[in-house]
């Protein structure tokens, strides 16, 4: 009987029944700090620690996470990245099938679970784990999605760089502890970021590049100033609008790039 | 033979017994052996034309006629048609407590001849059957051939009249059903006898009584079922309609359904070659089947029968063609008929991969109860009277059942009661049945592969989280019926039949965890994805058929042929209340509420032709027109943003056609081989929820091949050996859709594969049956794009995920008297039944483990009473009964995945039972 099953067992194994399951290396990657010009001050971000994950790759090319099922590739865990640090950080291994890539949903390190009623920062992200209970009237940003540093110096004059101010400070070093909470329970934060790929069970490597430097050019630094404290630091919380301009950047302004490479084909 | 006169009066006459004793090896799927040719009406099988009073020269008598005996005579000759005794059979061991005696005729009044047809000068025949009660009287009479409607009922009116030795059983007296030719011999009034243009001594003694090739009188000895309680006397196996559709039509009987251990319908159907039958959602719910390559799921793609009653339910909320067998008393079933392929025309919705019927019928008569108890605190209770002065048409049966079930979550209780009347006047024969019965499990539901792995959660438990263990299912039905056939002369015949079903089920299962949101209430989420689903419904039908009698326009060609009609009506109201929060069981979502109307009207013409004796076609072709009717509740949902201009609710209708043809050419080269080719088509109805407005109906069209051989091994065909090679297409398969917990469009698929069958009964105590089947499924394109998924990664000629490519199946079972306790004989029976399931693919080149599971019975039945054992997987085994891959998320506190994983429903685990039995 066992030759018998043997055979028998060699026969079924004769075909494809469509995919099969893969792992993809994939990292993360920064931009090295480089100083910009936006309404008069000079700025220089010096820290940009990142939360990054969950992060799931569909087949559909609708923004609706719901249409996600099954997802093709993903990774569920929270990891934290160094946003200024241009080398390559591994952070793990995607695993999911073959099958064709359309998009990408994914959140900041923070996910909002159809099964919890509070937000959560997922172990791995900066001050993870932890509940986020941001709708509190006295909600603290645990800065689970970015923990960011950085300077200002006014180089056109307080008239250019506080036009409605009484006062302006020559230069600020200023902090923003965000939290990229999801708007919805249940769904990833962003949601429908084109990525296309097909993956086949040839090996393929993501890297995803992020560019804090991008997300602090939508700032209003003059209105910043006003926030400096005795110290001359200057701290977003969710209540200033350009804490917001920050979340609202991260969530697409830019989104990150996605290179799929090596054999796999990049498209 | 004796021939003995009987008193001078003007009318000679004979009486023949038809009776055939075939051997036990006689597989009745087998085609009968090719018959000589016959005559065509009632004149042709005229015997002698003059024979003298009181001659019993055997010149003058029939070969296979036996002369009647002067009242009170005995006639102790055997059946004239009945094959000599050979050595060592059944049939000159008297001594033999499972032999078959067969009866014999004391006292018979001679017919009178019909008034005024005197000068006539006819001699007719009429060929009655008729039951021989265990007290030797004459029960349900029944013309088979007519010669007039005077000469019928003069025949009727002796032969009750007419007193017989019963048939025994060892010693034991048994209802028999046997045939009778009364004939008829004119008055000597010096008249030229109509129609006597041959010498008697040229008759064709063999024609006299001859079995069609489509109507044998064969009567199948019956063994012991596995309880002991089967068919002792004769079975009447003749048949209305020809079978024989392509080489995969089987009949699997009595022999083999009680070689190794049953207590369900489920586990006769495991008989059946290339039928693997999975119970995993509880004996209250139906199970999958998978037949030739079709994941027929609960019966989308085989046709179940009760006799003429369909099984199927057309637009089930659970699944399309879901059917539920739980209620049959499996020790009340006399035989499965499986046609797989499409090659009937009387095959109707659901026959994609092929028909099953149930034919149900108390053989052995008498009051029986048996009691079963084992594992997991089973209990089983089963009662059937069967009248002994009736026919096995006529039985009731009941069984009740209570179980903690293997594993957690599996407890619950059944019961269900069937009952069948036969009755007949002349050459009408009547049948009422009805079945009742109501369930009720709970149910394990699905576990991830991965937490069984990783430990979180045991192979026979349940999640344990409340909308896990609030899985369960409800069932309740009542079937009632009348149908009624009607036998004229040369093979002609009508029957019909009618239904009522009353129908409910109820389900709850959860089998993604915790992913879903309320679509009614955005607010309402993560309470856990139970799924109610309930389908309730009444069923009208009806079927009715002709067939004409025998025509011959040439020498080398005859035939019949059938016109045939079916009508079915559904009113259905399925519910989908997804997402009940146990355990208070609130209700947070709604997605089904609808009232459905669907009505099948079938007609086919079927044709039954030979040409000459090497040749038969059987084929025709069948048209279902379909109508639907759908009013949902729930469709065009207006969500709580968007302000309402509209009421809720979506109300259409749809109609469609489908026809193909269904045919079989059978050549027959010898008697002991025939190769059969066999194409059909068929078709499954689509659900009606998914129809829009206007939609022609949207048929699932099979197209369905076969090649095959039969042989007939042996001098009694000992052996029985059946190879047939097959094709099918499919035009819109589907698969399970975990999220809402039905069927979706996968596309066109199809299967090439082949069924071995072989089936003998080398001694008279051992029978045993080999089936082999083997399949390639394979998808035929891409499944449709949709949202979702708009590249689909399917390609074509990837395996078809879930078909196991080889199924095996041996059963062998063993009845033999022992030794003699105080006289009476003590009976021993040995069975054992085993399937093999090799590697099933999964999604994603990952195949599921391959299984074979072992079941074993043993009894000892001695006068009234018997004791047994039966073992369900006997080794232990644990394997899963069934494979799905689909997201879930079991894990409330972390991140769900959203890649498909494998899960599995356990299989049974080793489940003995000692079982204790009264028969009266």
């Amino acid at each position: 009987m066992k030759w018998l099953a043997i055979a028998f067992a060699l026969c079924a194994g004769c075909g494809q029944t469509g995919g099969e399951f893969v792992d993809v290396p994939f990292s993360g990657q920064g931009t090295a700090p480089e100083p910009f010009v936006s309404d008069g001050w000079e700025v220089l971000l010096s820290q940009a620690t990142l939360g990054f994950g969950p992060i799931f790759f569909c087949t559909t090319e609708s923004p609706d996470p719901r249409r996600c099922d099954p997802a093709i590739l993903e990774f569920r865990d929270g990891v934290t990245l160094d946003g200024l640090d241009p080398n390559e950080q591994f952070i793990g291994e995607l695993f999911g099938t073959t099958g064709t890539i359309n998009t990408a949903f994914y959140d900041f390190g923070i996910v909002w679970l159809l099964t919890i009623p509070l937000a959560q920062a997922l172990a791995g992200v900066p001050g993870g784990p932890a509940s986020v209970p941001f709708e509190a009237p006295n909600y603290v940003p645990g800065g689970h999605s970015g923990r960011f540093f950085g300077s200002a110096t006014c180089i056109e004059g307080p008239e250019v760089c506080c036009p409605e101010a009484d006062t302006c400070p020559t230069s600020y070093e200023f902090e923003a502890f965000v939290d990229v909470v999801p708007g919805t329970r249940g769904r990833p934060t962003i949601n429908g970021v084109e990525a296309p790929v097909t993956i086949t069970p040839e090996p393929v490597s993501l890297l995803i590049t992020f560019d804090p430097n991008a997300w602090f050019q939508t700032v209003n630094y003059g209105r910043v100033a006003a926030l400096v404290d005795e110290s001359g630091l200057a701290a977003l919380g969710p209540a200033d609008p350009d804490y917001n301009n920050i979340v609202i950047a991260m969530s697409g302004n830019p989104f990150p790039t996605f290179t799929w490479s090596t054999t796999g084909t990049t498209e | 033979m004796r021939s003995i006169a009987t008193r001078r009066t003007p009318w000679l006459w004979w009486v023949g017994f038809g009776l055939i004793l075939t051997a036990p090896v006689r597989a009745q799927d087998e085609p009968p052996a090719p018959q000589a040719p016959r005559s065509d009406d009632a004149e042709a099988v005229d015997s002698p034309a003059n024979p003298p009073a009181n001659d019993d020269s055997p010149a003058n008598a029939p070969e296979d006629v036996v002369d009647a005996p002067t009242d009170g005579e005995v006639i102790d000759a055997p059946p004239a048609d009945a094959p000599p005794a050979a050595e060592g059979s059944p049939a000159d061991d008297s001594s033999d407590p499972e032999t078959l005696h067969p009866p014999h005729l004391l006292t018979s009044p001679p017919p009178e001849y019909p008034e005024g047809r005197e000068e006539e000068g006819v001699h007719p025949t009429v060929l009655v059957r008729l039951t021989v009660t265990p007290e030797g009287e004459v029960r349900d009479v029944v013309v088979e051939h007519s010669a007039g409607a005077d000469f019928d009922e003069k025949a009727m009116e002796a032969v009750r009249g007419w007193t017989f030795e019963p048939a025994r059983r060892g010693e034991t007296p048994v209802s028999s059903r046997i045939a009778v030719a009364v004939h008829f011999q004119p008055p000597d009034l010096g008249l030229p006898h109509v129609g006597d243009t041959h010498d008697p001594q040229d008759a064709p003694h063999a024609e006299i009584i001859p079995p069609s090739a489509n109507q044998p009188l064969q009567v199948a000895p019956a063994t012991a079922d596995e309880n002991g309680f089967g068919a002792t006397a004769e079975v009447d196996a003749e048949k209305l309609r020809a079978e024989g559709r392509g080489a995969g039509d089987f009949t699997v009987d009595k022999r083999i359904l009680n070689a190794g251990p049953a207590n369900t319908a489920n586990d006769l159907l495991q008989r059946a070659p290339g039928l693997y039958v999975a119970n995993v959602e509880g004996d209250a719910a139906g199970a999958f089947f998978y037949l030739r390559g079709f994941n027929a799921e609960h019966g989308q793609d085989i046709e179940l029968k009760l006799g003429e009653v369909p099984l199927n339910q057309p637009s089930n909320i659970h699944g399309q063609g879901y059917s539920y067998l739980g209620f049959i008393v499996p020790e009340a079933v006399r035989n499965l008929r499986v046609i797989e392929g499409v090659y009937d025309p009387a095959q109707g919705d659901f026959a994609v991969a092929g028909t099953v019927e149930f034919d149900m019928g108390v053989e052995q008569r008498g009051v029986y109860a048996k009691s079963e108890i084992g594992s997991f605190r089973t209990f089983r209770q089963v009662g059937i009277f069967a009248p002994k002065d009736k026919d096995p048409d006529t039985f009731g049966a009941f069984q009740v059942r209570r179980s903690d079930g293997f594993g957690e979550n599996r407890d619950g209780l059944d019961a269900s009661g069937m009952f069948q009347v036969g009755f007949g006047k002349e050459a009408w024969r009547f049948r009422v049945h009805g079945a009742f019965w109501g369930a009720r499990y709970n149910s394990a539901g699905v576990l991830r592969l991965d937490d069984i792995e990783s430990g979180d959660v045991g192979f026979y438990d349940v999640y344990p989280f409340a909308t896990a263990r609030a899985q369960n299912a409800f069932n309740a039905g009542a079937i009632v019926g009348v149908g009624g056939e009607h036998r004229g002369k040369n093979d002609e015949n009508t029957s019909f039949d009618i239904y009522l079903q009353f129908l409910d089920f109820r389900i709850q299962q959860n089998f993604t965890g915790f992913l879903q949101t309320s679509q009614v209430a955005p607010n309402f989420f993560g309470r856990g994805d139970l799924i109610e689903q309930r389908d309730r419904r009444i069923v009208v039908g009806g079927k009715a058929r002709h067939r004409t009698a025998r025509f011959k326009p040439a020498e080398w060609a005859q035939g019949t042929i059938e016109m045939g009609l079916s009508g079915r009506f559904d009113f259905i109201n399925p519910q989908q209340q997804n997402l009940i929060a146990a355990t208070e069981n609130q209700t947070w979502d709604e997605r089904v509420d609808a009232n459905i109307f669907q009505g099948d009207v079938g007609i086919y013409v079927d044709l039954d032709w030979d040409f000459t004796q090497y040749l038969n076609f059987k084929g025709g072709v069948r048209a279902d027109a379909l109508f639907f009717e759908v009013e949902d509740r729930l469709l065009n949902f207006i969500p709580l943003f968007r302000p309402a201009n509209f009421i809720e609710g979506f109300r259409r209708s749809a109609a469609g056609i489908v026809a193909g043809p269904r045919l079989a050419l059978t050549g027959k080269p010898f008697e002991w081989f025939d190769i059969i080719a066999a194409y059909g088509e068929g078709f499954r109805s689509p659900q009606a929820n998914t129809l829009v407005d206007g939609e022609v109906a949207p048929f699932a069209k099979v197209r369905s091949a076969d090649l095959g051989v039969k042989f007939r091994i042996g001098p009694e065909e000992q052996l029985n050996i059946t190879l047939t090679g097959y094709r099918t297409w499919l035009n819109k398969d589907v698969f399970f859709e975990a999220t809402e917990g039905r069927l979706e469009n996968i596309g066109p698929t199809s299967r090439t594969g082949f069924v071995f069958y072989a089936v003998t009964n080398p001694l008279p105590w051992l029978v045993g049956a080999l089936s082999v089947t083997y399949v390639r499924a394979v998808l035929d394109g891409p499944p449709p794009r949709t949202v979702e998924n708009p590249t689909p990664q399917f390609d074509k000629g990837d395996l078809l995920p879930f078909i196991p490519p080889w199924i095996v199946r041996f059963d062998i079972g063993a009845t033999e008297e022992l030794v003699d306790l105080g006289n009476y004989p003590l009976i021993g029976h040995l069975g054992f039944g085993f399937t093999y399931l090799s590697a099933r693919p999964l999604p994603f080149q990952e195949f599921a483990d391959p299984f074979s599971v072992l079941d074993a019975s043993a009894r000892l039945s001695w006068r009234f009473l018997e004791i047994g054992f039966q073992a369900y997987n006997l080794i232990n085994k644990q394997y899963a009964g069934n494979e799905f891959a689909f997201v879930s998320d079991w894990d409330p506190d972390a991140v769900p995945s959203r890649i498909p994983a494998r899960h599995i429903s356990a299989g049974r685990p080793r489940t003995l039972f000692f079982t204790i039995g009264i028969r009266l």
